[in-house]
């Protein structure tokens, strides 16, 4: 079995002949995320409107027996998205309606393929805001977000999608629809809500998402602070956290980020002579912003800080965000591809390992540029490299897996928001033994005993082998 | 063949696939299609530069479909020249094309009628009788003015109140035959700041919907008419004047001539020497001395048509960048009669020609837009684009709105009277 | 060993020091073929739990200490018989406030709160327990020990499991260890009260502070001798407080301050921990209380406005919820079957 025409027929009928796209020029578009150098043609993209076209597409993949990947906008840079051989495509580009907002009880429940930012601007004239903010927020989905458990800068004071996520409709594997949307306290039963969000697309696909609304602060500032050198900025960081300070964001951009910028349509006037910004957002009444203003300037003068400036006004402060939100792009100026990676480490060891991943890459002849959120200890080396050289692409996945081993041994995590997906497929058991992992592949395989969605992310094929080996009633 | 001519392949490569152009583009909106998006499109274009895919059929569809509105180029945080990108694909395609003889022939006559102004006169005057019949209204014409309101702008207009400056105005093609009004309240309200305008008798077209559209010879040919036209145009001195420029695709397309002569750097330094010199119409009027002149006349009670919302035509916003001056003058033109319009800077679906040649795709790029005017409870939307204006018009005719729509220049000329 | 008492029986616990003892129990346990009921204390088990013969009961009560807690990282990780009063007082002395609060600290073990998915009355501001689980290490029934999340506040690699075992009941294993992410202890904490003519009053008051800018830790209804109050647990830098305090007094000139009634609070919330209990939406809390406090039969009565919740007793019983989705009960069968393979563990 697999993709034939029979299959692509049935699907037509289902979800209609603009909902089934196997033209290859409509079909290589979608080979890559934003993970440019994993490729692969999916057989077929299928792009659902709802939860019934989603199930009734599914149940036919389920019968033909083939691989499903899940994508959101495709902005994700693990290559969670990364079709597989032989499988299909499911988009929620067609899934973009905000379906309620319900303002006295500070939740709404969307469509996957909503774009977060426009879930933003639906709920502004009711005095709310949805927390999680990646920097992609302008075109990347709720439903990618769930799949990724995204973060985002504010995630420092709000947490990610998965602290935002209060119900879900999951399209299972098998075409069953498991509805979770209902708003509650506490889970009844397992947390599948829960469990489901960050699971990178291998338990299903979300449609409908319920999410969590926070009323909009009296007042929001943004900080932009200046170092004489990025330990200086890190150190800075370490300080704020054992002060137990509580700004909303911390963010730190190092020089090369900042000239990248600066050269960008994101201009956000950041002084290029400056070795490190720091960008700080203070939120909440207006006594308590001036309590916490209180608390942490004096800590960023202990380590040098200087060129303080404060904005509270809308447009003032996009300005000074929009910088730090398009860094990614903006360091396209800089050389073709651009590897952003992602790890987390103890934030006491801050300056230590920012020093780490930039002597790694240097050793390797590469360029990096820092730009990361600095108060959960997110670190985000951007790496950049054109990916036609597949010499120096070496160099950049050696110099990636290094970093993540420095973490690691320090005490950090592979992924603080982006997931694991392909991209760190390799390095899951430099954190997890075969038996940590085993645990998670039956858990994955209590969803989808074939395993045919998102086959090949985030959980080594070896340790899933092992599973099943070691599974009762195995011989 | 060699496909990878079709792309200007070291462009695509400042793409670095992050995405962030997404949900600008209006026909990734309504297909939600990765093809049908400026990333895709690149993607695609990548491809065929490196052999993965055939510029084929479906391949030139989704350069079609793109309504080269540059909104993307507004968002992208690597400063990809999309639009330059798809001018040069556009171009390569046509010329390989193997269109069908009857296509031809409307394209060169199509393309043809917009450099000559005989031909345009003609062409308006023979449509003028065709809308008798209501064969026009079949096929889906504008509707044109009366004979009366066709006439071309004296070569010669002296400022009111003491001139303060002499400059060039661009007339162009389609203007003078269907937005007569616009280009005479164009050069009122610039002779009401202060300005002598002159009109060349020899300039007709800037050559700009060649250019989208991938007639990349014509469009030459008209940009070096264009430059020498108005070099002719100058001062006692012999300085050029300013171009002063009503219709934002002409503004966006003279402001990058330079990009057309790439291989001849004589006319290459003479382009930026004109898009040095002109300016849209909004952009020039902000400016010192004109401005407080210009303010100093408008009465914002005069305004009876309000509210009014803005849209920014995709070639002022995104093609010049030139956002505040509209909304600032406007403002002042209308005082707080002027209401937000949700999404200003997403495209209304008329770009150049593309509402005659692909209607259904231009049906549903403004329908978003005609619910946001709708919600915005505007009764007056004000733009500066001629095609833009067309297509509102159309648009809320047949959503049956109670709304006109006007030029700024339209509404800055009766607010200082 | 140790004993408890469950359905009113008296029951011989095992008390394992360590997580190889641990492991080492479970073995034989699965050897002998046994079921498990691992517990904390016990002190919040679910009264219609059925033990067998056979069962074995094994409590984490002794498996206690910090593991570490840096202060200057916000993140504590203990063995799960750590008592949560040992927890507090650790990080308190790090600058650090300890969520879930919880009546009887002194009883209530890290392992076991997890297990039992108890959310505090801070959980208004700070939000519900199994956003702060950041990792665990859970046993298996062959005594394999597993560990998933970490002790970072910002992870995700790996699937969450540590939010699967948040309020599971130790019904897929048992909770060895756990990190729990921390909030800065605030200077200065002090609470408010206000007598209310009834509970819908109380709630609807509630309500409107929740619709200020103020940030209560809690606000908490409560119906004692038939007198309603409405506490306002607040919390922060001086002037913050002062600020919310004249919040609260323009929407309630009675509002006043109040030490002695927080004791009265824990008496309740300790009388009904195990009794009733209802949560909706908060824009139906104040309906919800008028029907509770119109009933005759209705006891004692006390509502969280914010999260919505109400916990009473006497003969009203609470609503059915509507059963599990078909899909829902086959999946978690599969999960609980993919986890416990030998259906070892019970639910406590």
């Amino acid at each position: 079995m697999g993709v034939d025409s029979t299959l692509v027929e049935a699907l037509r009928r289902e979800l209609g002949s603009d909902g089934v796209l196997d033209r290859r020029s409509q079909r290589v578009p979608y080979e890559c995320d934003g993970l440019a150098f994993a490729r692969q043609v999916p057989e077929l993209v299928l792009l659902p409107r709802d939860t019934q076209q989603t199930a009734a597409a599914m149940r036919l993949l389920h019968e033909a027996r083939v691989a499903i990947v899940p994508r959101g906008a495709g902005t994700g840079l693990s290559g969670g998205a990364t079709p597989v051989e032989g499988g299909v495509t499911i988009g929620t580009g067609r899934m973009r309606s905000v379906l309620h907002i319900d303002a006295l009880n500070r939740w709404a429940r969307v469509q996957a393929g909503v774009v977060n930012a426009d879930l933003g601007h639906a709920c502004e004239s009711h005095g709310l805001f949805y927390a999680p903010d990646p920097s992609s927020q302008k075109a990347c989905t709720v439903g990618g977000n769930v799949g990724e458990n995204s973060g985002g800068p504010h995630c420092f004071r709000y947490g990610n999608t998965s602290q935002h996520v209060l119900g879900l409709v999951i399209v299972t594997p098998q075409g069953e629809i498991l509805d979770l949307s209902e708003p509650q306290v506490d889970p009844q039963g397992l947390d599948l809500v829960g469990l489901f969000t960050g699971s990178e697309g291998m338990l299903g696909i979300a449609t409908e998402i319920t999410v969590r609304l926070l009323p909009v602060p009296e007042v929001v500032e943004t900080w932009v602070a200046l170092f004489r050198s990025l330990d200086a900025a890190c150190d800075a960081t370490s300080d704020l956290i054992a002060a137990r300070a509580e700004p909303s964001a911390i963010e730190i951009l190092d020089k090369l980020t900042i000239e990248a910028v600066e050269q960008s349509v994101l201009r956000a006037g950041y002084p290029q002579d400056a070795e490190a910004v720091m960008l700080l957002e203070l939120e909440g009444s207006e006594a308590s912003v001036q309590a916490n203003a209180a608390v942490i300037e004096p800590l960023l003068a202990v380590r040098g800080a200087f060129g303080l400036r404060r904005a509270r006004a809308s447009a003032d402060r996009a300005r000074l965000w929009a910088g730090r939100k398009g860094a990614y792009g903006a360091m396209g100026r800089i050389a073709p591809d651009l590897y952003v990676c992602d790890a987390v480490v103890p934030r006491r060891h801050l300056r230590a390992l920012v020093r780490r991943t930039t002597e790694i890459c240097s050793g390797k002849g590469l360029r990096i540029a820092n730009v990361f959120h600095a108060g959960d200890g997110n670190l985000h080396p951007n790496i950049s490299y054109d990916r036609r050289n597949p010499e120096e692409l070496r160099r950049v996945l050696e110099a990636g897996d290094e970093m993540m081993r420095a973490c690691i041994e320090a005490g950090g995590s592979l992924s603080g928001e982006h997931g694991i997906g392909l991209e760190k497929l390799s390095a899951m058991p430099w954190m997890f033994s075969s038996e940590d992992l085993a645990v998670m592949c039956r858990v994955r395989e209590a969803w989808d005993p074939e395993c045919r969605m998102n086959p090949g992310k985030l959980l080594p094929i070896r340790a899933c082998m092992e599973t099943r080996m070691r599974a009762p009633g195995a011989t | 063949m060699d496909n990878h001519s079709l792309v200007d392949y070291a462009k695509s490569l400042d793409c670095v696939h992050c995405g962030l152009c997404l949900n600008s583009c209006p026909t990734y909106r309504i297909t939600g299609r990765e093809s049908s998006s400026p990333r895709g499109r690149i993607h695609l274009m990548r491809s065929v530069a490196e052999g993965a895919i055939e510029p084929d059929d479906d391949f030139a569809e989704e350069m079609d479909f793109c309504l080269l509105c540059r909104n993307c180029e507004s968002v992208c945080p690597s400063g990809v020249r999309y639009g330059a990108m798809m001018e040069h694909t556009r171009g390569a395609l046509e010329e390989r094309r193997q269109r069908p003889w009857t296509a031809r022939l409307a394209r060169s006559i199509g393309f043809g009628i917009l450099r000559d102004r005989m031909a345009l006169r003609v062409t308006a005057r023979l449509a003028r009788l065709a809308e008798g019949t209501g064969l026009a209204r079949l096929v889906g014409a504008p509707a044109l003015p009366r004979h009366a309101e066709r006439v071309l702008l004296p070569t010669h207009m002296p400022a009111e109140g003491g001139e303060l400056a002499r400059v060039a105005m661009l007339e162009g093609c389609v203007m003078p035959e269907l937005l007569g009004h616009v280009q005479r309240a164009t050069a009122q309200v610039l002779q009401r700041a202060g300005c002598t305008v002159q009109i060349s008798p020899m300039h007709v077209c800037c050559g700009s919907l060649h250019a989208h559209n991938g007639e990349v010879k014509a469009a030459c040919e008209l940009a070096r008419a264009t430059i020498e036209a108005y070099e002719r145009l100058t001062d006692e001195r012999g300085n050029p004047l300013p171009l002063i420029i009503n219709s934002a695709g002409c503004g966006s397309h003279i402001k990058e001539f330079e990009h057309l002569f790439a291989d001849d750097e004589t006319m290459a330094v003479r382009a930026r020497a004109l898009s040095g010199r002109s300016f849209d119409l909004s952009q020039f009027l902000a400016r010192e001395p004109f401005r407080s002149r210009l303010m100093q006349r408008l009465n914002p009670k005069a305004s009876h048509q309000g509210p009014y919302a803005w849209d920014d035509p995709c070639h002022l916003c995104h093609g010049q960048g030139v956002r505040r001056e509209p909304r600032e003058l406007l403002q002042a033109a209308v005082g707080d009669g002027l209401v937000p319009l949700a999404d200003p800077e997403s495209c209304c679906g008329s770009a150049g020609i593309y509402s005659l040649l692909r209607p259904r795709d231009s049906q549903a790029v403004l329908q978003p837009r005609i619910e946001a005017l709708r919600a915005s409870g505007a009764r007056t939307l004000v733009t500066s684009n001629p095609g833009c204006q067309m297509q509102w018009e159309a648009g809320i005719r047949t959503a049956q709105l109670d709304v006109s729509v006007s030029h700024l220049a339209e509404v800055l000329e009766r607010a200082s009277r | 060993m140790s004993t408890l008492h469950t359905a009113g029986r008296e029951r011989v616990a095992l008390l394992p020091r360590s997580a190889e003892e641990l492991s080492e129990l479970l073995a034989r346990c699965r050897a002998e073929g046994r079921r498990v009921l691992a517990i904390g204390t016990g002190c919040a088990l679910r009264e219609d739990l059925l033990l067998q013969e056979r069962d074995q009961i094994i409590s984490t009560e002794r498996m206690r200490g910090i593991i570490e807690y840096e202060p200057a990282e916000g993140v504590v990780t203990a063995w799960s018989g750590t008592r949560l009063s040992e927890l507090r007082k650790t990080v308190e002395a790090g600058g650090h406030l300890l969520t879930p609060a919880l009546p009887l600290e002194t009883e209530r073990t890290l392992g076991g709160v997890i297990a039992a998915g108890a959310s505090g009355s801070d959980r208004l501001r700070h939000g519900p327990l199994r956003n702060h689980v950041l990792g665990v290490r859970v046993a298996d029934g062959e005594g394999i020990i597993t560990r998933s999340g970490g002790r970072l506040v910002k992870n995700v690699t790996g699937y969450d499991l540590p939010r699967l075992h948040t309020g599971a009941r130790g019904s897929l294993g048992v909770i060895v260890e756990a990190s729990l992410r921390l909030f800065p202890l605030p200077a200065v904490r002090n609470g408010w009260w206000l007598d209310a003519q009834s509970g819908a009053h109380a709630c609807r008051v509630a309500l409107q502070v929740r619709a200020t800018r103020a940030q209560p830790l809690s606000m908490t209804a409560l119906r004692l001798d038939n007198r309603w109050q409405l506490h306002v647990e607040l919390a922060g830098h001086a002037a913050v407080i002062e600020d919310e305090e004249r919040i609260l007094r323009g929407i309630s000139s009675s509002f006043q301050a109040n030490e002695a009634g927080r004791t009265d609070l824990e008496q309740l919330m300790l009388r009904l921990r195990n009794q009733h209990h209802l949560s909706c939406q908060p824009a139906r809390i104040e309906e919800l209380v008028a029907q509770l406090e119109a009933d005759p039969t209705t006891g004692d009565l006390l509502v969280d406005p914010g999260i919505a919740t109400v916990r009473w007793t006497g003969a009203r019983p609470v609503p059915e919820v509507p059963p599990l989705s078909g899909v829902q009960r086959a999946l978690e069968q599969r999960i609980r079957k993919a986890i416990d393979p030998h259906g070892m563990f019970l639910r406590g």
